[in-house]
């Protein structure tokens, strides 16, 4: 409630400055000034502005605008979205620093340039813990000579608090932006509830920003800025933008330049960051009443502290003969990241105190993993599975890594009505007796099953829920949906009517004249070669009076004829020009209705699309020799809703292919799918003229163990 | 605030009733019609399992769903309300589609296939027809034995109890409050039915109709978009004249060019 008083106040009072200092300001007269003080704050001004373009300059033109196209797997499949980013050009070989929640389940990613160019980029590397990642522009699509604009990095350890930066990036998806402010901090930690360096989590599994306290900053960044460089005014890039705040004013949060120059080295070198693992953790003394050292505080099993006997309480004194103490939170990332940057196998010496008892413990380092698997879409078996990492085998109490993680299972599906059903957090452990050990293995599984000739009626699935092992039958769906059914055929009359109500007649003059008043005679209908024209009011039916009594009998007139024989004939009693006659009309069977109309569902494209029906045509006053198929739906972010197609669109030709309709848009689609062009031209009647859509599908798997061992996804089943 | 009152004294009204009807002991006779109809009329009734695809603007969604249908031949044509296969008429940005059609026959389990034939939106009933079976005839509902029905007389509908309940056959009363001619010719039964697309006998055990439920074009609709569905028993000949229409369909998957 109090926001609600404050911001109406504050309003008003901004309100009345602005409304009455040009009435004030003109009673007032201007107070004495120096010249030559005037002149100084001029040249102050004019050298002010002048730093700040140059430092502007040295960064701005590398400032790219990131497109992603993301897949992202819940509700048991796969859905594709699109986000927006912001990175900065580090290489004159074209490599992008970002954000890795920008480029995280990035499918296709296009950067817009400062001279507005848009170049395809490819992921190089992510690194989730840091939160940054790294893309490679695609050169060859740049004009030949040009050059790449390339931004410097700075050094982030002379960054002092109240240093002017200045961000940039895209806000709101809005291009090419620059705010300016202050560092706030140079070392902020964000610290959870027992006041220590919380591990930020981007979800159950991920863990991130746990290597670097973060510049705390208030030049104004909003969604869109993520990735962003962080300026300072010799124009070197200090930070890059990854946070912001709305609760609590202008605050921001940067990576350090340092971290994120090393991390993007790493990354454009080995398409990861090789890290070191112990599998302890850390916390401060502060409060435990301890003079030093550093307190453990958790051991993984298994793990190399394990091994080598370090436990949970020892307290650190010495790394490597060297005495260290964590007095305070924001002293814990440097020391992750120095541990985590030793060579891999490397031992530490750690000198810890236990009880009474002071040893030494050697601890040699093993590679660190990846805290989050791969996922892929089931989409035959309504579900979606994750890769399970050390980690989260540790997180969930697993036995092991073995199996599969399913994430996410679609309501009706195959996997929901099992008996007994498959659940996000079950791990399955086996496919018709064999041991499933890695995603990979099940998507071959799958596959298998999915494409064999003869699908199975049953697949049995073995999977383990919260330690116990179940058995289920799960039925493979088949991909395809069926057509819908037709209505029960019924006579029909050609014509749109609407009621001719008493009041409305009476103001026509047709007092005591009550039907149906022809709006439309259908053309190509036995009632266009009849008599009957728009304005004829229709007041009986084979000797039957139509009497409507309001809106709620305008269907009356069409119901009475449902009830008749298609191929009899019907007189019906008309009123022209406040003349009675009768015309003889034969009931010919009702039009298909769009809700009838034939379907197809492309996968590839997320595209559906129904065959063109008489009232399409009618509406879209279409003749017989137009022909195609009617676009119902391009899913948000799919190739085909990305190339421009929209829900009513009349595709009449895909490439070659002429569509005369579903038969034949099903064969050209199967024919594309075989080819698996680059590009494929969709031509569309959308209103009175046709339009060109491009679209660039993507027809490599979704799994990126798969994409780097280079197997083509040749199959319409979600891997 | 004297527009408060009439609810209260309504649900108290209402409630007198239900305590009066509950506590009011079942004739003999009355007893004998359920327990002949539950012998001689239930034997055509059939579960339908399915799973219903709706797709609309939010994307895709599944759902297993029974329905109660009524074996119309012996060759394995069923007859079903078109509302279990089908969206309200007011979604018009949504498709429904059902897929996995299986017949559960008697105390069978796992079902025979089924394809939805045909449908008529106006009268709100569908058609499948068993696509697999053994050769042997189906049990099937007599529709010679036929009766009309007059205001204030009692009917049973017969129909099945979901699976939670073994889908065990089960009775139903209501008795005629009216007998509409507008915008068709309908009974209108007093009580509400819930399963629909069912057969609905008089005491004799002769056949008066078939639930249904009736809704108004889409012009028709009261300037709110309020749906006015009605739960009707449709007359046999009525159900008898569409399913002869729906036998007749010819659902030609490729006869678009």
């Amino acid at each position: 409630m109090r926001i609600g008083v404050r911001v109406p106040l504050l309003v008003a009072t901004l309100m009345g400055w602005v409304f009455l200092a040009p009435l004030n300001g003109s009673a007032q007269t201007s107070p004495e000034v120096d010249p030559a003080e005037l002149q100084k704050a001029e040249e102050l001004r004019r050298d002010m502005r002048q730093m700040m373009k140059l430092a502007r300059d040295r960064v701005f033109p590398a400032l790219v605008n990131i497109h992603v196209i993301t897949v992202n797997y819940w509700g048991g499949k796969e859905h594709k979205g699109r986000s927006v980013g912001s990175g900065t050009i580090i290489s004159s070989d074209g490599h992008v620093l970002t954000n890795y929640h920008v480029a995280q389940n990035g499918k296709k990613f296009r950067c817009a340039l400062a001279d507005k160019l848009e170049v395809s980029a490819t992921l190089i590397g992510e690194d989730p813990l840091t939160d940054l990642a790294v893309l490679q522009l695609d050169l060859s699509e740049l004009p030949s000579g040009s050059k790449l604009p390339v931004a410097q990095f700075g050094d982030s350890d002379l960054l002092e608090i109240g240093d002017t930066v200045m961000a940039m990036g895209s806000p709101w998806a809005l291009s090419r932006s620059v705010t300016r402010g202050s560092v706030s901090n140079t070392e902020r930690i964000l610290a959870g509830e027992e006041d220590e360096a919380g591990e930020l989590q981007f979800d159950r599994d991920q863990r991130t920003g746990i290597f670097n306290r973060w510049i705390q900053h208030d030049a104004p960044i909003s969604p869109g800025n993520s990735g962003g460089p962080l300026v300072n005014l010799e124009g070197a890039v200090i930070g890059v933008n990854t946070r912001g705040s709305v609760m609590g004013g202008d605050m921001a949060f940067a990576i350090p330049s340092n971290v994120a120059r090393a991390v993007a080295a790493e990354l454009i070198k080995h398409g990861e960051v090789p890290r070191s693992w112990y599998g302890f953790s850390i916390k401060s003394i502060k409060k435990s009443g301890l003079k030093e050292g550093i307190l453990v505080d958790s051991v993984i099993s298994d793990s190399p502290a394990a091994q080598a006997d370090l436990r949970v309480g020892d307290v650190i004194l010495q790394i490597d003969d060297a005495a260290r103490t964590i007095w305070y939170p924001e002293q814990i990332p440097p020391l992750l990241k120095e541990l985590a940057e030793r060579p891999i196998g490397s031992s530490v010496r750690l000198t810890v105190q236990r009880g009474d008892e002071r040893r030494v413990i050697s601890i040699a380092s093993e590679k660190m993993n990846r805290d989050k698997g791969e996922e892929a879409a089931f989409r035959g078996w309504g579900m979606t599975g994750q890769e399970i990492t050390e980690r989260m085998a540790h997180n969930r109490r697993l036995d092991s890594p073995e199996g599969v993680l399913v994430s996410s299972v679609a309501s009706g599906s195959p996997a929901q009505i099992a008996e007994p059903a498959i659940s996000e957090g079950d791990v399955i452990r086996s496919i018709d007796g064999r041991r499933v050990h890695s995603l990979e293995e099940f998507v071959a599984m799958y596959r298998g099953i999915q494409d064999a000739e003869t699908s199975p009626e049953f697949v049995l699935v073995e999977f383990d829920r919260n330690g116990k092992s179940h058995v289920t039958l799960l039925k493979p769906k088949p991909e395809k949906d069926d057509d819908p059914p037709r209505e029960v055929p019924k006579a029909w009359i050609g014509v749109a009517t609407q009621p001719l109500l008493e009041k409305l007649a009476k103001q026509m003059g047709l007092a005591d004249v009550l039907g149906f008043r022809v709006t439309r005679v259908y053309p190509g209908t036995l009632a266009a070669e009849s008599d009957l024209r728009v304005g004829d009011i229709i007041t009986a039916i084979n000797g039957d009076k139509l009497r409507p009594r309001g809106m709620q009998d305008a269907g009356m007139l069409q119901r009475l004829v449902r009830n008749l024989n298609i191929g009899d004939s019907a007189q019906l009693t008309i009123v022209r020009d406040k003349q009675a006659s009768d015309i003889s009309l034969k009931l010919e069977r009702a039009r298909l209705t769009q809700e009838e109309a034939l379907r197809d569902v492309n996968r590839d494209f997320e595209l559906t699309v129904r065959e063109l029906t008489f009232f399409d045509r009618d509406e879209n006053r279409w003749d017989e020799e137009t022909k195609g198929v009617i676009v119902v739906s391009a899913e948000q972010a799919g190739w085909a809703a990305l190339a421009g197609l929209r829900p009513g669109d009349l595709i009449q030709r895909v490439d070659d292919h002429v569509i005369a309709g579903v038969k034949s848009y099903r064969a050209a689609m199967e024919r594309i799918a075989e080819a698996q062009p680059e590009r494929v031209v969709f031509v569309v009647l959308r209103g009175v003229r046709t339009h060109f859509n491009y679209a660039e599908p993507d027809w490599k798997p979704q799994t990126t163990q798969e994409q780097a061992s280079g197997a083509n996804n040749t199959d319409k089943e979600g891997q | 605030m004297p527009s408060m009152w009439p609810t209260p004294v309504a649900v108290c009204a209402l409630a007198c009733l239900a305590i009066a009807c509950s506590t009011q002991p079942v004739r003999g006779d009355e007893a004998e019609v359920f327990q002949r109809l539950l012998g001689e009329k239930t034997a055509p009734l059939v579960t339908v399992r399915f799973v219903l695809k709706v797709k609309n603007r939010a994307g895709d969604s599944d759902a297993e769903r029974e329905s109660t249908g009524v074996m119309l031949d012996p060759g394995g044509l069923i007859l079903c309300s078109n509302s279990d296969f089908a969206l309200s008429r007011v979604r018009r940005d949504a498709t429904a589609t059902p897929t996995e059609i299986k017949v559960l026959i008697g105390d069978d389990t796992e079902g025979v296939p089924a394809k939805l034939v045909a449908r008529d939106s106006e009268l709100d009933l569908a058609w499948l027809q068993i696509s697999e079976s053994s050769g042997q005839p189906f049990s099937a509902i007599v529709t010679t034995d036929i009766a009309d029905a007059d205001i204030g007389e009692q009917l049973y509908s017969v129909s099945k109890l979901d699976k939670f309940f073994d889908r065990a056959p089960a009775v139903r009363v209501a008795r005629i409050s009216a007998i509409t001619s507008k915008p068709r010719r309908v009974y209108l039964p007093g009580a509400q039915l819930s399963d629909f697309g069912l057969p609905v006998y008089n005491a004799a055990g002769k056949l008066v109709g078939f639930t249904s439920v009736l809704r108004p074009e889409r012009e028709e609709l009261d300037p709110s978009g309020r749906l006015q569905a009605a739960a009707v028993i449709l007359p046999v000949a009525d159900v008898l004249s569409a399913t002869q229409r729906a036998r007749e369909v010819a659902v030609d998957a490729e006869s678009d060019e």
